[in-house]
């Protein structure tokens, strides 16, 4: 029998009785990390690493039952040991390794192949069965360094303060924030949204070291220069946000590789920088593994599903509750992450 | 880098590029106008020329079938076809998926480095992609090292001269042509090229905003520009300064730079605030708003082809309002033009239809497209020409003379001329405001889409200038339809379900019969609600289309209705869009197919009355329905 099964609760490991990143109301979930789409309120009792400490007291209650685990701390449960390793996301994920019954595996969770040097860097953990996201798995997405894009983020901004514009970006505010503040902060001054500056208290509470950033509010409309400002794309219709123009407004992530994803929004741009894997990420970190057989889930689970059937993997694709292709909507109201569609 | 000055061609290809991508992030008119100087500026003078073209849309090189480079493509990246074909549908555009899949396959050239050695650049470009697509990579400089062209195939100007000669060629030609730019262009660059080569470029921009930014940067009069970029010409021939005085060297054969209407609404849709307008913002100009009545000139609005018949120097010309020649198409039209007096120039409607008969537009469509018609379909399917205007006499621009003028210089001249192809198109008479509002009723019983009105002290402007020409179409015949498949839009809609098979009720309620295939008329609003809607309602999968459970109802509107033989229910719509969504109708209470009847016999028995002819017969091969009107998903059974 298989260690890990999927039913109405997502993953559910029967043997030890607990779900990964279940939704519905289970006794014991495991956490991949805190993004709402994986951290679901209502649980009896949460375990999760304990960057995730903050964030999920913040967004689940501070009265959630939550057991703190250490990357690569073992912790045994009716014989099936589980384990929490980097998965390069954002702060705080982790992919889960599943062991007993003499099988391995591994639960990705989300996760980034390429180092940012902000979040541990993602590491591939050898097992037999492993189940991956597929995000972003269609051979059209290729990431260029992240480097490359803040340097272009940069740019663009230089070329709007230049024509008496602002700059809007849109990040999500756990993880996407982060990430491009800790990669533009020695760029260019930078104002943000109060949901980011309180993510920001959250993950500074755990020890992630983040500049301390003034927040969109103190800039002052007619006095103050043009600026680089950030905001969750749920808040793009706050009153916060009107007052900055004249302003140039871009998304930021995966989805705006593809032209049509930031033009239809009526956005002046996109870059395309994420916190998943792309296709050779997905590939290569699949291969690291080790594993036969792949389960994939959240994204192109049949397009990707079927190419590594084709490349010689037992590949299946794990139903998750709706039809359809779940088109991504970036700037849906829902303050998540790119992997909710 | 001493090297770099070595390849300036690279930087000229990227001002077209730097061009395109600026008029893709802006709505604004002023920097898209800004955006082109900098081009004209900046880019060689050929290069101008052939950005110029390709704007305004005068140059096709549609070079292979989108099969063959998606074959290739598979090859370049090692990719099975099936999951091209997926990326295409998430993408929504061949073009830039192909550029996206090539990634790994591209030299990195970012940084101009397009010179850089092979193997140093095929190590940077897939360094997480597998070890296969790095031995394609490797076939591939081979072919690239044999390529007789160099880094000036980066040249714009090149590239297009290029694309035009080998169409001829053979595919091997061609394959080694297209592998080697794929090669060799950046991104945003071998989007372009593909663009190109898959004949589907346009660019974000209209020809207006184009001919003020170069009569800018040339200082030259608007006027002078637009005539210059009137009609055929082939930027192979043409310098920039030589394209600007091709006006005066061929403006024998040229026509005027059509004057348009704007749209007047009538009181029941202005009334209406769901009513989605188009493009422009239009004020609600009421009749009364207007003035008298004698101020006015009242006529038709055929709905046939808006021409310019010339004859100047001997030589006569048709141009339609979308600056093509006509002449071929109509021989009829242009033996006529050859019997006006010299220097004159008519504007007016090519119909289908013995005079006064006209019949609809159709049957004028199945002319289109066909350099030599055959007699037979000459005869079947005759033409004449209703005059609106004269703006050409003696060989005098007469544009400036007021219109109540000219329309008296064009009867006399249409008197004389006497040719039974040839007609002033009526003009409606009636004292008051309140007779017109009944006429405009009538208007689908004369085959026209409704009135226009002139103001008879008007000069004849030049493109789309408001206050003076109004039209003031007939509302659109209205069914309520279910939505029932639904498929992923392009371009700035991909990936969101915006193209919509609706569908109404058989005669005995029972079944859903697809009716018309309808892009969202929705806001974008409505459009990100019905999409979410459909994710979570989608039955069954067929590639793109998904079948949703018959729930929402919308309102539709249409200009036409005609029995069909290739559509299920029966009966085609001319131009369906969404007018709106019935949030407040169940799908029981959408219409059926006994509704659309009574629309179509009421239709028919208008057009019967008044052409005393059978127009069933030719409306199974009529290629043109296909395009416009009802397409249904291929894969559909629904029971």
């Amino acid at each position: 029998m298989n260690l890990l099964q999927w039913g109405p609760y997502g993953i559910e490991c029967p043997q030890a009785g607990v779900f990964i990143d279940p939704w519905g109301k289970v006794d014991r979930a495991l956490l991949t990390h805190a993004h709402a789409d994986h951290a679901r309120y209502g649980h009896k009792h949460y375990m999760a690493h304990a960057h995730n400490r903050a964030v999920l007291r913040q967004r689940l209650g501070n009265n959630i039952s939550l057991q703190e685990i250490e990357y690569e701390e073992t912790i045994e449960i009716n014989g099936v040991r589980f384990s929490w390793h980097p998965a390069g996301h954002i702060p705080g994920s982790a992919q889960i390794r599943v062991a007993g019954n003499n099988q391995i595996w591994v639960v990705s969770g989300d996760y980034k192949t390429e180092n940012d040097h902000f979040t541990p860097a993602f590491e591939p953990v050898k097992c037999s069965h492993f189940i991956t996201e597929c995000t972003f798995g269609l051979p059209i997405y290729h990431w260029k360094p992240q480097a490359h894009t803040a340097q272009a983020i940069a740019d663009w901004h230089l070329s709007n303060v230049n024509q008496g514009y602002s700059t809007l970006l849109y990040a999500y505010s756990l993880g996407k924030a982060q990430l491009l503040i800790h990669l533009l902060k020695n760029l260019c001054p930078i104002y943000i949204h109060p949901s980011i500056a309180e993510m920001n208290r959250a993950l500074h509470a755990v020890g992630f070291g983040l500049p301390e950033l003034p927040l969109i509010s103190a800039w002052k409309p007619k006095v103050d220069a043009p600026a680089l400002f950030m905001a969750p794309p749920g808040a793009s219709n706050e009153k916060l946000l009107r007052r900055l123009s004249p302003c140039k407004e871009a998304n930021v992530s995966g989805w705006a590789l593809v032209r049509g994803m930031y033009r239809r929004q009526n956005l002046d741009n996109g870059f395309a920088l994420s916190d998943h894997a792309d296709w050779p990420g997905l590939l290569s970190a699949i291969k690291g593994t080790g594993a036969e057989h792949i389960y994939c889930t959240h994204g192109f689970t049949s397009e990707f599903s079927k190419y590594l059937s084709e490349q010689g993997y037992q590949s299946t694709e794990i139903h998750t509750r709706f039809l359809g292709d779940a088109a991504p909507e970036p700037m849906s109201t829902l303050e998540t992450d790119e992997s909710i569609h | 880098m001493p090297l770099q000055s070595l390849c300036p061609p690279l930087k000229r290809m990227k001002a077209f590029t730097d061009l395109y991508h600026r008029l893709n992030q802006t709505n604004s008119s002023i920097e898209k106008q800004q955006a082109l100087e900098v081009f004209f500026r900046n880019a060689p003078d050929r290069d101008a020329v052939w950005g110029l073209a390709l704007l305004s849309g005068r140059v096709s090189v549609r070079l292979v079938g989108s099969r063959r480079l998606r074959g290739w493509v598979a090859e370049c990246t090692n990719l099975p076809e099936w999951l091209i074909d997926e990326s295409y549908q998430h993408v929504g555009d061949l073009a830039e998926t192909l550029s996206l899949l090539l990634a790994p396959y591209r030299i990195a050239s970012s940084d101009n480095s397009a010179s850089a050695s092979t193997a140093s650049a095929s190590t940077t470009a897939s360094t997480a992609s597998t070890a296969s697509a790095s031995t394609t990579a490797s076939t591939a400089s081979a072919s690239t090292a044999s390529a007789s062209t160099t880094a000036s195939s980066q040249d714009l100007s090149t590239i297009m001269l290029d694309l035009i000669r080998l169409k001829k060629r053979d595919e091997s030609e061609q394959k080694e042509y297209v592998l080697h730019n794929w090669r060799q262009l950046d991104g945003p660059s071998c989007f372009l090229f593909n663009k190109f080569i898959t004949g589907g470029f346009r660019m974000g921009v209209g020809q207006g905003i184009a001919v003020k930014a170069l009569s800018n940067y040339m200082n030259r009069p608007v006027s002078e520009i637009t005539q210059a970029l009137m009609g055929n010409w082939d930027p192979a021939d043409y310098t920039l300064e030589r394209l600007l005085n091709r006006g005066s060297i061929h403006s024998h054969t040229l026509p005027y730079p059509f004057f348009l209407a704007s749209p007047l609404l009538s009181s029941a849709s202005a009334a209406e605030p769901s009513d989605q307008g188009g493009g422009e913002s239009i004020q609600n100009t009421a009749l009364h708003q207007l003035g008298s009545r004698t101020d006015w000139m009242a006529e038709w609005k055929w709905d046939g082809i808006r021409v310019q018949m010339i004859l100047r120097e001997g030589v006569s010309s048709i141009w339609s309002r979308g600056e093509e020649r006509l002449d071929d198409a109509f021989p009829e039209i242009a033996a006529l033009a050859h019997l006006l007096p010299h220097g004159t120039v008519i504007d007016g409607e090519l119909l289908c239809g013995e005079f006064p008969a006209v019949r609809s537009f159709q049957d004028l469509q199945k002319r289109l497209g066909r350099t030599k018609p055959s007699a037979r379909m000459t005869t079947q399917q005759p033409v004449f020409v209703y005059a609106y205007d004269l703006l050409e006499l003696d060989g005098q621009d007469i544009r400036r003379k007021a219109l109540s003028e000219r329309r008296w210089l064009l009867e006399r001249l249409v008197e004389t001329l006497n040719h039974p192809l040839l007609h002033a198109s009526p003009l409606i008479e009636g004292i008051e405001w309140s007779d017109l509002h009944q006429k405009r009723l009538e208007s689908r019983r004369h085959a026209a889409e409704g009135i226009m009105l002139k103001r008879a002290c008007s000069v004849y402007e030049s493109g789309r200038k408001r206050g003076h020409w109004w039209k003031w179409k007939l509302d659109p015949m209205q069914l309520d339809a279910v939505l029932l498949y639904a498929r992923p839009g392009h371009g700035r809609r991909s990936n969101l379900f915006t193209d919509y098979s609706m569908a109404i009720w058989d005669q005995e309620r029972m079944r859903l019969l697809p009716i018309a295939q309808v892009y969202s008329g929705l806001t974008d609003t409505e459009i990100r609600e019905v999409d979410a809607w459909i994710k979570g309602h989608a039955t069954e999968k067929f590639g793109p289309v998904r079948t949703v459970v018959p729930q929402l109802v919308f309102e539709i509107g249409f200009d036409g209705i005609q029995r069909s033989g290739r559509h299920k229910a029966g009966i085609a719509l001319r131009f369906p869009r969404i007018l709106r969504w019935r949030r407040d109708k169940s799908a029981s209470e959408a219409d059926d197919l006994g509704i659309a009847e009574n629309l179509l016999n009421d239709r028919n028995l208008d057009e019967n009355l008044l052409n005393n002819r059978n127009l069933d017969e030719n409306l199974l091969n009529d290629r043109n329905l296909d395009e416009n009107l009802l397409n249904e998903p291929t894969k559909q059974e629904p029971n």
